[in-house]
């Protein structure tokens, strides 16, 4: 069957704009359908939520875990490269999508709560996650300045270091998340040195490494790539802000913006609509079914002034951004190898392990981890290591109970399903949007072919049908095809559309469309439709601002900056 | 270069594929093709293997696979210098990170570890 949607094209065909997106009309933010809000005309058992589930019954429990180990189970025989998105945009989403939310809550404590945890990001897409609230505010983050330099502008850094030394030497590359060194928990002496008070070295030489990370938002170092991604913005802004820095650069800038002290205000804003251009040119537009893309970027969101509504969506963050998971590959080759006796092959387990959080006594980074962008984004010359195609395989890793455990098994035992069981428990729990009515949702932006009884339809045959052959028993698809996990159906619409898991479904593209133009619209006169902004970005790369990750990494290699050196960053 | 490694992606998972293979001799792969296949997204096998031996212990027979000596050579000339061993992940969620990791689950680790383990 067809479902519907536009089929994938390739990276060759596709007509990738680098002018950026186009800052839709402000008379086109008005008059529109809302998206979470319940739309006249539909009845209200389609157009309801699921209510919030503080319990969710055991059986059903049991059924998520159930299905949870069937999409992880190793995908033998079946395509599961993703030729429309590169890998790393797996963890730029991740990226963007700590840019959009921080749940006040800590996850592990989220559940039990009455309440739905809030969102703490009451601006967002600005680099908060990058920059937390300036220098002013943490300072923490950024350089200490020379003296009679003026205010810290430059984020910090760390060095990477060789795999035979537990600490970075003067010539090893400063391409890791700043780690500092702080003393163990009740040992006496300088955390600075590698002995005690009392002259004695200290017990382990791995104990005078620099484990605890300094960050605007820890969970940018939930694993490797993450944390690199992070670096790469890093470096980016302080390689513009010491650009800006040059006088005959300045001079080009608006007058208003050439004040020394505006410097690291505009350094940042350069950044900044950097990165939103390559979210919404680049990554949204590989993500998103074409003709929902098609839409936000004439329309904007369908809900731009919705400041009761800064608490995201949890159909985002509870299903349609879980995609991510599902990108995730088994392992990546990080590099060609920086020598002769180095790895380059890191497998999910160990990106998770190496964090400040975890396996601490490992880090700083062993430069033979460092990421070689096109390795991960396409550059010209290079192909990229694809991400995993959007659906209902995958990696085996993420089902595994150690990595993500859960008592929610009879008498507190844990159920089998690791990360993905719990995606399914905790859209339940939040009481998500069923299929349909995000469907009804959909009708303005599909035109007046779609029908969207019959989309939901066609796509629950498909889930009967892979629920059939996973060995599902009638009355347990009957269960989940009738009342799906909002996740599941997102995965399913995007595996068995037109594009194959290449991409999101329209319903999957929705959600997620609706979040990130919703959060550029709050912003668009700071940014996008900033002339000032817009001719400062010209004068900081000397040319037109990137639109893309391959651009982007491009003008970075092109720079070179010293951080990286002798490391090629393509 | 190094001699590449079989690379372990899902310990656990490989491991139980493992005892699979040990209880249900149909179901092992007679070719490195088929155990790619079978084992995607759980363990890495490079492209130098080209042929595939599976040995069956038995209760009155002490086998014991010897390593390659290039190996061998290859790791003792590069272990002693690092700053440290280079150990499985799955120890740190055992030892390190409490009692995340059960006894079954350290278990079908270990038998991944120890049957694919070549000096490293």
């Amino acid at each position: 069957m067809h479902i519907h949607g536009a089929p994938f094209v390739g990276p060759a065909e596709r007509n990738v704009s680098t002018a950026g997106i186009g800052p839709y009309g402000a008379d086109s933010l008005s008059n529109r359908p809302k998206l979470f809000e319940q739309p006249s005309g539909v009845p209200p058992h389609i157009a309801e939520a699921a209510s919030r589930q503080d319990r969710i019954k055991p059986q059903r429990l049991a059924l998520f875990s159930k299905l949870a180990v069937a999409m992880a189970k190793p995908s033998s025989g079946v395509n599961t490269d993703n030729p429309n998105i590169p890998a790393g945009f797996t963890y730029l989403a991740q990226f963007a999508a700590h840019d959009i939310t921080f749940s006040l809550s800590p996850f592990d404590e989220a559940q039990g709560l009455d309440q739905p945890a809030k969102n703490a990001r009451h601006a967002r897409l600005i680099l908060n996650t990058l920059y937390g609230l300036g220098p002013g505010v943490h300072p923490h983050l950024y350089n200490t300045p020379e003296i009679g330099q003026g205010m810290r502008g430059t984020l910090r850094l760390g060095q990477m270091r060789k795999r035979t030394s537990a600490c970075p030497m003067a010539d090893d590359p400063w391409i890791d998340v700043p780690r500092v060194q702080v003393a163990p928990h009740r040992q006496q002496g300088c955390p600075y040195s590698s002995y005690n008070l009392d002259g004695n070295v200290q017990r382990s030489v791995l104990l005078s490494g620099r484990h605890e990370t300094l960050s605007a938002d820890s969970r940018n170092d939930d694993n490797v790539i993450l944390s690199q991604i992070s670096v790469l913005f890093s470096i980016l802004h302080n390689t513009i802000y010491n650009r800006l820095d040059e006088p005959s650069i300045r001079a080009k800038l608006p007058p208003h913006m050439q004040d020394p002290r505006m410097q690291f205000r505009v350094a940042r804003d350069v950044v900044t609509l950097t990165y939103r251009r390559v979210l919404f040119n680049d990554m949204l537009r590989r993500l998103l079914d074409p003709q929902v893309y098609a839409y936000f970027v004439k329309n904007g969101p369908l809900e731009p002034d919705c400041d009761s509504k800064r608490g995201v969506a949890p159909e985002f963050t509870h299903a349609a951004f879980r995609m991510g998971h599902a990108m995730i590959r088994a392992a990546y080759e990080m590099n060609d190898g920086v020598d002769a006796d180095a790895r380059n092959l890191l497998t999910l387990s160990e990106s998770l392990a190496l964090s400040s959080q975890r396996m601490s006594l490992e880090l700083p980074l062993v430069k033979d981890w460092y990421a070689q962008w096109s390795k991960f984004f396409d550059v010209p010359e290079r192909t990229p290591q694809p991400s995993r195609r959007i659906g209902p395989s995958i990696v085996p890793l993420l089902s595994e109970n150690y990595q993500f455990p859960n008592n929610d098994g009879p008498d507190g035992k844990p159920l089998p399903g690791g990360l993905i069981y719990r995606d399914m428990v905790r859209g339940e729990e939040e009481g998500l949007m069923t299929p349909l009515a995000l469907a009804y949702r959909l009708k303005p932006l599909m035109g007046s072919g779609f029908d969207p009884e019959v989309y939901v339809k066609d796509v629950t045959n498909e889930v009967v049908g892979w629920l059939s052959g996973a060995g599902f028993s009638p009355e347990e698809i009957l269960e989940l095809a009738g009342t799906p996990p909002l996740t599941l159906f997102v995965l399913m619409e995007a595996w068995f559309g037109s594009a194959k898991g290449c991409r999101l479904g329209p319903i999957g593209s929705l959600i997620v469309g609706e979040v990130f133009f919703r959060a550029q619209s709050e912003t668009l006169e700071t940014f996008e439709r900033n002339h000032h902004l817009g001719e400062a970005a010209s004068v900081a790369y000397d040319g037109a601002a990137p639109s893309t990750m391959s651009a982007l990494i491009g003008k970075i290699a092109d720079w070179s900056p010293l951080e990286y050196q002798p490391l090629p960053i393509v | 270069m190094t001699i590449s490694r079989v690379t372990i992606l899902d310990y656990v998972g490989f491991g139980k594929k493992i005892a699979h293979w040990a209880k249900y001799p149909t179901s092992r792969p007679s070719t490195p093709e088929e155990m790619r296949d079978q084992c995607k997204d759980l363990a890495h096998i490079p492209d130098r293997i080209k042929h595939l031996s599976m040995v069956e212990s038995t209760l009155d027979t002490l086998v014991i696979k010897l390593p390659p000596k290039e190996m061998i050579e290859e790791s003792e000339r590069i272990i002693p210098g690092l700053a440290s061993y280079p150990t499985p992940a799955y120890y740190y969620q055992k030892f390190i990170n409490g009692s995340s990791m059960s006894n079954e689950e350290f278990l079908y680790s270990r038998i991944a570890d120890y049957t694919i383990g070549q000096c490293m």
